[in-house]
């Protein structure tokens, strides 16, 4: 695939929204996990996905760095529009696209590799080989990650001997070591204890400066305290000739503060007050 | 065969009886000792047993014909003669010896059929210890030949360059080399082949393309391996004949062989390092993919690390699977011991060599019969270390995850 | 922030994002090139095989068949007339045909059986039951010729043994297919060229007879025939017709000729590849793989089912473990070394069969005989009558087809040796007996050998050899080795041991040793077998243990919770559940079996067997010792039908993992 013709450069647009999805499906070969979602995502804000289990939070998000071109016979419908261009086009280069749309996984996942390795991982496919370049960049992306108090002394140690949480402020500063615009975080918190979760959360406030966050949780209160914007998913059945058909759906929309203690919807009211899911 | 009439055994025991049993002891809970249980059990380890049985046989049998092969002693003429007559008593331990002749450097030599054993030597007398070996003290006559014992030495069978057995030179060397040139060449051609037919299985083809392609290479695994022969004969060597000129190459040469036992364990090596990419977590991946690499850069610098051990261990397999390696070479390689670093000359191996050898009516007790056991040995011992060490990096690789 | 930026900027991010993608795209090209490069060598190894296997041939005749049958077509012919021509044309030679057909006995008792036991189960005249084959008359061979065999048999025996057919060369099927044809002006060029040879060769010779003078000339014309000759035969190498036309103008040509065929699978070894088959490496395949089968299968199940259900982890069961997977990498030839000093040498008399009287040597009895006269000093040859009898021949052989025996027996100097003792006349008979073998000319030197002085009477020699023969057959306390106390008592009672010196009693026992080792043959299909089945134990066992594990956990347990013991646990629930990976595991190690070559090497396979092997104790060949042998061989038919060969073996094997793929979902749809 070609590189795009005008740089999908975030620097050279002025404009409040980050990324922009218009009516967007996803399919897993002819199956529809999520259907019709339409959400703004805004910049310099975190914007929190909800909702039950399999209503397609995870799928959705990586939907949004084209991480789903790796799953084989998963599609997406609809536009998903970055800085006036839409991801899915034809000539759009999911590596172009990835390098500025970062990601953080539900499970820590470091590079059996050095900490320092970790971090330089990026920032060296773009070609840095100078030492103190990529020191400096280490550097600066560790203490945004929180972690560099507790790992400079030791660079050289393998990313897998840190402990859960460590190891996830480890991807986190893997991730911003390239200065994403964007940076998509599944569940970033769900397998830590509470002390590391903390830190995570306080992270993100901090990181919200320099970067628009998308974070998918299924603990509300998490949503309710770190979050700016918050979009609930919900899962929708139908029956089709007896056969039971689910698929997920966006319900509601709107700042955190109006879906948790305004919901326009029924239903959300329902799910946050703990009615189900 | 066996087991089955066990079996009907234990079914007249334990089947027909348990009903009254359970009436007649209902309360009494105690373990009861089950004897044919036990038998079974017995049974079966043995079973098990000859495996170890094998190995001690194996190790048993090349060591004992390999020392037989080390401490089989030839006499050979060293053309000096005795000048001064020597009676059959014990005190004459004196030997003045001819000027001409080769100079006797044995531990033992021979006059007549009395053995003796070779105390010091200085310039043209030798002191000896008569009648060694139990054999019996004679006289012998000035002007008769002193003959030298003669073995095969460790250091001889590890560097020396020629092997012919006619004319009691034992180097192992050439057909050392001609293991290692046809294992090189192999390994040359198997690990690209391979390692890209693993990296892209793994990485890069769908999983219908995949699920061709694997049986196929699997086919090319369980092809014997005398086909391969006759592949590399007639296919092999007319091309390379065909490419580096009729002149340059022979009609039997190690690079012909080396590059069809290539082709031979690219599937060995295509299958296991397929295994140890495979292994490596989709996680690990998609933390690279999710940093914006590309699928090469990811492949490269994440998943072939992560998989490095696993890799190694196929190599290492497969180089024992190519030194070890018979019928190709014995086809295509040559027959002959020949120490040439030269790809397109002919250059019999270790295993082609006993199996040249052995093709003949051997009789026991020759020292070609000996000498197969002693190469053997040096294969096995190359073999069982290369496949002790890719078992151990292996069991590291598993730890891994 | 983008101020302080370490970062590349977005040109050159651009920039290296294109180069990086390129990079991806040439190194993705050479792994699936890897993939294509790995199937164009399977594909050029089977087309390879396929384009030896058919082909076009050359075949000539010694004696043109159209000559034999006065001009008629072989098809015209009938089959008494047929049997006729050969009989005709063979004489006396036509009884080796009955002999290697049709006959049922031994070679050796060939003469000396009756009719009826040689002809076993097949047509002979009535009321020759009873007679020695020398004893028929020539219509009553005839008969049993034209009763046993079929038309093409007929046929293929008339042009193998009396037209002599000779397939002078072979080309495979490309050439067949693509260069098969000369064209007209290949045709003119290739008459003028040898026209030109043909004059300028002349002028030479011419030349040659004038000497000297012409030096300057000669070379000159030499030079020009060196260049013709080099354009013929880059000519003659264009196309099969051209080699043909060429150099084997009177050759008949055949374009499509196929080395595989019905009569390939049916006919046994023969030293001419246009006549050999298979039979015998097939049936020795066959015999091998059943009884491997049959051997390891219940061991290594056995030993696996032991390593899952009852080894607990102690030391011993994890050298067994660890043990078993290093037996799995080690070299194949390195279990042919081992069979071959432990299978066929320590246990020789149980692989030969001796220990129950099967393969009591009983050919090399002349020998021996001779061996032991050697051993003492007793000088055989001068002294014993008409030596065919101390030679273990009856003297009526002598004159029969029992040649070989008699010549196997003796090696060339030996036979010098014996017929130098011979008078004239004896040496004439002696000759005659031997139909056109030559015989050395008696050797004034050997008449000189002098007797030994100190003898045996010929009648203690042959007590003494009786004595001898009396330990030929190994009994099972012995182990293969008479023991000394025994055979000194033997021959105590056969000679007094005074008669022999201390020397020759020690080369006695000596001889005995010897021949105890020497003849008895292990290098049979049980240790073939053998062999193999300790070969493919590991992977059985790995592949059944991997079958067992794979079975549930909670079969087990709903098994012991019903009562079960064990055993019955094992023998009912898990190993059904199992069969069909196990059954998977032991096909895969079966055709491993079939295909390996190198350790039946070493064990001693044999490389030339015409008769089908007759059961455990037989001498084997296998499919694959076929295809090595004909592989080495210089000449290209054997090429052809070694190609032949890999056909067969691939396609039992192919069998054989069909065969499991159908049994296998058998059983997986019962349980
Ligand atoms: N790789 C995949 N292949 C097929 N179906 C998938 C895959 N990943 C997720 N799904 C399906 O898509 C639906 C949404 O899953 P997901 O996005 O993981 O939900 P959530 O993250 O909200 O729990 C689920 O029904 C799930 O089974
Ligand atoms: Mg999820």
């Amino acid at each position: 695939m070609a590189a795009v013709q005008k740089p999908l450069n975030p620097k050279s647009v002025v404009t409040g929204l980050a990324v922009e999805l218009r009516n967007v499906s996803v399919f897993y070969s002819d199956y529809r996990a999520v259907a019709n979602v339409s959400l703004p995502i805004r910049r310099n804000k975190i914007t929190a996905f909800i909702g039950p289990s399999g209503c397609g939070k995870s799928t959705v998000l990586r939907s949004i760095n084209r991480m789903n071109d790796l799953v084989s016979g998963a599609r997406v419908e609809g536009e998903i529009i970055y800085n006036g261009h839409n991801l899915y086009a034809p000539h759009v280069d999911p590596v172009e696209v990835r390098r500025r749309i970062g990601m953080v996984f539900q499970k820590p996942n470091p590079f059996p590799k050095s900490i320092f390795d970790n971090v330089a991982y990026a920032p060296r496919l773009l070609g840095i080989r100078d030492r103190n370049t990529l020191m400096q960049i280490v550097e600066r992306s560790l203490r945004q990650a929180a972690l560099w108090d507790e790992v400079k002394s030791d660079l050289n140690k393998s990313g897998l001997a840190l402990s859960g949480g460590q190891q996830q402020r480890l991807c986190i500063a893997r991730a911003i070591a390239v200065e994403p615009d964007v940076i998509l975080m599944d569940e970033p918190a769900s397998a830590l204890d509470p002390i590391a979760t903390q830190r995570i959360e306080e992270l993100m406030r901090e990181l919200q400066e320099h970067y628009t966050i998308v974070i998918v949780t299924h603990n509300m209160q998490q949503a309710q305290r770190v979050s700016d914007y918050t979009a609930f998913f919900n899962i929708r059945k139908a029956v089709q000739n007896g056969v039971e058909t689910r698929w997920g759906e966006l319900v509601e929309y709107g700042e955190t503060a109006q879906v948790f203690n305004a919901p326009r919807q029924e239903e959300t009211a329902d799910y946050i007050a703990g009615r189900f899911g | 065969m066996l087991v089955e009439q066990r079996i009907s055994h234990i079914h007249e025991y334990t089947i027909g009886a348990p009903i009254q049993a359970i009436k007649s002891t209902t309360s009494d809970l105690r373990a009861r000792p089950r004897i044919h249980e036990r038998l079974i059990k017995l049974l079966l380890l043995l079973c098990g047993a000859i495996s170890i049985l094998t190995t001690i046989g194996l190790v048993a049998i090349l060591g004992q014909e390999s020392l037989s092969f080390f401490t089989r002693v030839s006499w050979e003429d060293s053309n000096k003669q005795i000048v001064v007559d020597l009676s059959a008593t014990a005190v004459d331990n004196i030997l003045k010896v001819s000027q001409s002749g080769a100079v006797i450097d044995s531990e033992v030599i021979r006059l007549d059929d009395e053995e003796l054993r070779v105390i010091s030597i200085e310039g043209d007398t030798i002191t000896v210890e008569r009648g060694y070996n139990n054999t019996e003290i004679a006289p012998h006559r000035a002007g008769i030949d002193i003959y030298t014992a003669d073995t095969v030495s460790l250091i001889e069978f590890f560097t020396g360059t020629e092997w012919s057995p006619q004319v009691g030179k034992f180097g192992v060397l050439p057909l050392v080399n001609a293991t290692l040139m046809t294992s090189f060449i192999a390994m040359l051609v198997a690990i690209p082949l391979g390692m890209g037919a693993a990296i892209y299985m793994s990485e890069y083809a769908r999983p219908k393309v995949r699920a061709v392609i694997k049986p196929v290479l699997e086919i090319l695994a369980g092809i014997p391996t005398v086909v391969f022969g006759f592949f590399a004969l007639t296919f092999m060597t007319p091309l390379l004949r065909s490419i580096f000129g009729i002149h340059n190459v022979e009609i039997f040469n190690t690079a012909s062989a080396g590059i069809v036992v290539g082709l031979l364990i690219t599937p060995l090596i295509s299958s296991m390092a397929e295994d140890a990419l495979s292994a490596v977590p989709q996680s690990l991946r998609e933390a690279s993919y999710g940093l914006g690499a590309t699928r090469l850069e990811t492949t490269i610098k994440v998943v072939l690390p992560a998989a490095t051990s696993g890799i190694i261990a196929a190599f290492i397999v497969a180089i024992s699977r190519a030194i070890g390696e018979t019928m190709i070479v014995a086809i295509a390689a040559g027959s002959g011991p020949n120490f040439t670093f030269n790809p397109f000359a002919a250059a019999e191996t270790m295993t082609g060599h006993i199996a040249r050898i052995s093709g003949g009516d051997l009789s026991y007790d020759s020292i070609d019969y000996n000498s197969i056991f002693a190469i053997g040995m040096t294969l096995f011992m190359m073999t069982f270390a290369l496949n002790m060490f890719s078992r151990r990096v292996i069991a590291r690789f598993r730890e891994q995850y | 922030m983008s101020g302080d930026s370490k970062l590349p900027g977005e040109r050159s991010f651009l920039d290296g994002l294109e180069k990086r993608h390129r990079r991806g795209r040439l190194w993705k090209i050479f792994f699936a090139t890897s993939i294509i490069i790995a199937l164009l060598a399977l594909a050029a190894l089977f087309l390879n095989v396929i384009n030896e296997t058919f082909g076009s041939i050359a075949i000539q005749y010694e004696i043109d068949p159209l000559e034999l049958t006065g001009g008629r077509p072989l098809d015209e012919v009938t089959d008494e007339e047929l049997v006729a021509i050969i009989h005709q044309q063979l004489g006396r030679r036509f009884l080796v045909i009955l002999r290697d057909e049709l006959s049922v006995v031994d070679p050796s008792e060939f003469t000396t059986r009756p009719v009826e036991d040689v002809f076993e189960g097949q047509a002979y005249p009535e009321g020759t039951g009873e007679l020695l084959i020398n004893e028929l008359s020539d219509d009553d061979v005839q008969f049993i010729l034209l009763n046993n065999v079929s038309r093409p048999k007929l046929e293929a025996l008339l042009l193998s043994q009396v037209a002599k057919e000779d397939i002078v060369q072979s080309w495979p099927l490309d050439w067949a297919l693509f260069r098969f044809e000369m064209s007209e002006e290949t045709r003119q060029q290739i008459d003028d060229i040898q026209a030109q040879i043909a004059q300028l060769s002349s002028q030479i010779d011419d030349l040659d007879r004038h000497v000297e003078d012409y030096d300057q000339q000669k070379d000159l014309l030499e030079a020009q025939l060196d260049d013709l000759e080099r354009a013929l035969i880059e000519l003659k190498n264009s196309s099969v017709q051209a080699r043909h036309y060429v150099d084997f103008p009177d050759a008949e040509l055949i374009r499509y000729h196929s080395w595989l065929d019905s009569v390939f699978l049916i006919t046994p070894m023969s030293s001419f590849p246009e006549y050999a088959g298979i039979r015998t490496a097939i049936l020795g395949t066959v015999y091998i793989i059943v009884l491997v089968l049959f051997i390891s299968l219940p061991i290594g199940v056995g030993a696996a089912i032991y390593l899952e259900e009852y080894a607990n982890d102690n030391w011993f069961n994890r050298v067994m473990e660890t043990n078993i997977r290093n037996l799995a990498g080690v070299p194949s030839i390195i279990y042919g070394i081992l069979g071959l000093a432990i299978l066929v040498r320590v246990f020789a008399p149980i692989t030969s069969g001796a220990l129950f009287g099967f393969n009591v040597p009983q050919q090399t009895e002349a020998r021996i005989t001779y061996n032991i006269g050697r051993a003492i000093g007793y000088d055989v040859l001068p002294d014993v009558g008409y030596r065919a009898l101390i030679l273990g021949f009856e003297r009526e052989q002598l004159s029969t087809l029992e040649v070989d025996n008699v010549l196997t027996a003796l090696s060339e100097n030996e036979l010098a040796r014996f017929t130098a003792n011979m008078d004239a006349g004896q040496y004439a008979a002696f000759a005659a007996a031997f139909l056109n073998i030559a015989l050395p000319e008696p050797d004034e030197n050997i008449l000189a050998v002098p007797v030994e002085n100190q003898r045996l009477a010929d009648a203690d020699f042959r007590r003494l050899v009786e004595a001898f023969f009396s330990f030929r057959q190994p009994s099972l306390i012995d182990f293969g080795l008479p023991s000394q106390d025994r055979f000194e008592q033997a021959v105590n009672e056969s000679v007094t041991v005074t008669q022999l010196t201390p020397e020759q009693y020690n080369a006695l026992v000596n001889e005995l040793r010897q021949y105890s080792r020497l003849t008895l043959n292990g290098r049979t299909i049980l240790a073939a077998a053998l062999t193999l089945a300790l070969l493919i134990l590991p992977i059985i066992i790995i592949n059944t243990q991997e079958a067992i594990r794979a079975v549930p956990a909670s079969y087990r347990e709903a098994s012991y919770g019903l009562g079960a013991t064990q055993w019955q646990t094992i023998w009912r629930t898990i190993l059904p559940t199992a069969i069909p990976g196990i059954l998977t595991g032991t096909i895969l190690a079966i055709s491993r079996a079939i295909g390996e070559t190198a350790p039946l090497i070493v064990v001693g396979a044999s490389t030339f067997i015409a008769v089908d092997p007759d059961g455990l104790f037989a001498k084997f060949t296998a499919l694959p010792i076929q295809i090595w042998q004909w592989s080495t061989r210089p000449q290209a038919e054997f090429r052809n039908i070694a190609a032949a060969a890999i056909i067969v073996l691939l396609v039992l094997m192919l069998l054989l993992n069909a065969t499991a793929i159908i049994l296998r979902n058998r059983f997986s749809k019962r349980h």
